[in-house]
């Protein structure tokens, strides 16, 4: 795992608002909005504790159907 | 109503599909009769477990009949003519309700079958129904009472999850009211639900089964399976279904004849450390894991233990990223227009989704590709690998954090990365609830799974033990 240099920053319910607002998201309800709030760090979080290939030239995995016709 | 024995009293829905199969092409037993003893067990315990959505038993009447006139006329199509069977709710059948246990699709009636289901079709077995799933096939590891239909329980012991989300097709399987199942796996649907519930549950090398036809959850790690009660019977079903499935060129030499073989010599890799991340496995688990070890043993395997070069944590990390993010890209629309339909599962997972960044996602596609180069370096040194499944005994149904749990804290994520087949068997039980342990192998190199499963299944007597839900 990296060391994550980042922080976990609580998000606001401006926040969440904004990103449902850019994202076609609007419609969703108060609850499940306060709901996506919750998500953001998390899920922020998570994406930083992914393993980072230390190449650039590492390519994304293929995918594997090797019985393909 | 009475329930149909066989010659040893062994009621119908109790014996192998290798038995059913034998007894129909020798018409000692009809398609007829084994409809209807399947038919009996669901009326008989369904409405315990659950593992139904929808029970079409008038169309597997006509169909068992059809297959029964065709074999009396000595038309025979191969192994599975005349055996019932049902499939996850999220396979499409022509004239079916395909609801992948959402409201959103109640009124959703696909024109064509799934091509694994027309396969099976066409290989002459008998559609009895449409099985429990979690919400599209996915969901975040829990229940929540909030979906259309009611949660599967583990025939095992009713206050039980049965791992997900392939939920009915393991309660089916091990509860006897259906003789197999197809479920479809992401990072352990069909494992999951085997391992909870006792069955076979195998997922082959990507690309051996179409998921044409199935309603997509991940495109890079989406893979049907099998569930069964045995070894020799997921072998039979897999060879009736690799023959033909996405156009294969050449056909593949029958598992079936791997059932059976010795394994004196085998290489096989050991994993029995968890690795960074995740918890041991609880202790029963760990001694019917370290008694199987001792059956190989005994069987004539070497075993080398080892350890995963990337933690199985570290795997679930990634696939935390991909599986939502894609599942978010394929059900977008929903999200945006029906998100007050969905249950609580699927609509987390859709808004979690919905916020992975591009960036983190792509990092976790590359560290998949050395998930699998890594993985398939150190399988190229074995024939076989084992190791647990699950690391946590089957939960408590609605019990939030044990659910999860059961379901994040598993070994099952490396080889739907690294695409390696691998099957969950049952180990053993304790306190009447099954343990398991989990067999992979090399790339396109199912039969030595199948080799491994059979000669262990065959020194233990665990298959003798069926579920009794009440």
């Amino acid at each position: 795992m990296i060391k994550s240099k980042t922080k976990k920053v609580e998000p606001t319910i401006d926040e969440a608002n904004a990103f449902v607002q850019r994202h076609g998201l609007s419609g969703l309800k108060p609850e499940y909005l306060a709901r996506l709030r919750e998500l953001i760090a998390p899920v922020a979080f998570y994406g930083q504790q992914v393993r980072r290939s230390p190449h650039k030239d590492n390519p994304l995995a293929s995918e594997f159907t090797a019985f393909k016709s | 109503m009475t329930s149909k024995l066989n010659k040893n009293s062994t009621p119908l829905w109790a014996i192998t599909l290798a038995e059913a199969s034998a007894r129909i092409a020798k018409q000692t037993l009809s398609p007829s009769d084994l409809l209807e003893a399947y038919l009996e067990r669901i009326a008989a315990v369904d409405d315990r477990i659950h593992s139904y959505i929808h029970v079409a038993a008038e169309q597997a009447r006509i169909a068992a009949a059809q297959a029964g006139k065709e074999i009396a006329a000595g038309h025979w199509k191969g192994p599975l003519h005349g055996l019932p069977f049902a499939v996850k709710d999220n396979y499409d059948v022509a004239g079916m309700p395909a609801t992948a246990g959402s409201r959103l699709r109640l009124k959703h009636v696909p024109l064509q079958d799934a091509a694994l289901v027309q396969q099976l079709k066409a290989a002459g077995a008998v559609l009895i129904g449409k099985l429990s799933t979690w919400e599209f096939g996915t969901g975040n590891g829990g229940e929540y009472f909030d979906l259309p239909f009611p949660p599967a329980r583990n025939p095992w012991d009713l206050d039980r999850f049965t791992g997900g989300s392939s939920t009915g097709a393991g309660a089916s399987v091990a509860a006897g009211t259906t003789l197999f199942a197809l479920g479809s796996d992401t990072t352990g649907s069909v494992r999951l639900p085997a391992a909870a519930c006792g069955a076979i549950g195998m997922i082959p090398t990507p690309g051996r089964l179409s998921t044409q036809g199935i309603l997509p959850n991940c495109w890079s790690l989406d893979i049907p399976g099998p569930l069964a009660w045995t070894v020799e019977d997921c072998a039979m079903i897999l060879d009736a279904l690799f023959d033909k499935s996405n156009g294969a060129k050449a056909t593949q030499p029958s598992l079936r004849r791997s059932v059976g073989q010795p394994i004196v010599g085998l290489r096989i890799a050991v994993v029995d450390d968890p690795g960074l991340g995740f918890p041991n496995a609880d202790p029963p688990l760990r001694k019917g894991f370290e008694q199987a070890l001792k059956v190989l043993e005994q069987l004539g395997a070497q075993l080398t233990r080892i350890k995963l070069p990337i933690s199985a944590a570290e795997c679930f990390a990634a696939s935390r990223m991909i599986g939502p993010a894609e599942t978010a890209a394929i059900h977008e629309r929903e999200l945006k227009e029906q998100a007050e339909l969905m249950g609580f599962a699927l609509r987390d997972k859709l808004m979690a989704g919905s916020l992975v960044r591009a960036v983190d996602y792509l990092a976790a596609q590359r560290l998949r590709r050395t998930v699998a180069t890594s993985l398939e370096a150190l399988m190229q040194g074995y024939d076989a690998l084992v190791t647990f499944g699950t690391l946590h005994m089957p939960p408590r149904l609605g019990v939030e954090p044990e659910m999860t749990a059961f379901t994040v804290e598993t070994m099952l994520t490396p080889f739907n990365l690294s695409g390696h087949p691998a099957m969950m068997q049952c180990n053993g039980f304790y306190k009447g609830m099954p343990l398991n342990w989990q067999i992979v192998g090399n790339r396109a190199d199912e039969a030595t799974i199948i080799r491994v499963a059979s000669a262990y299944e065959k020194a233990t007597t665990w298959r003798k033990k069926r579920a009794q839900p009440s």
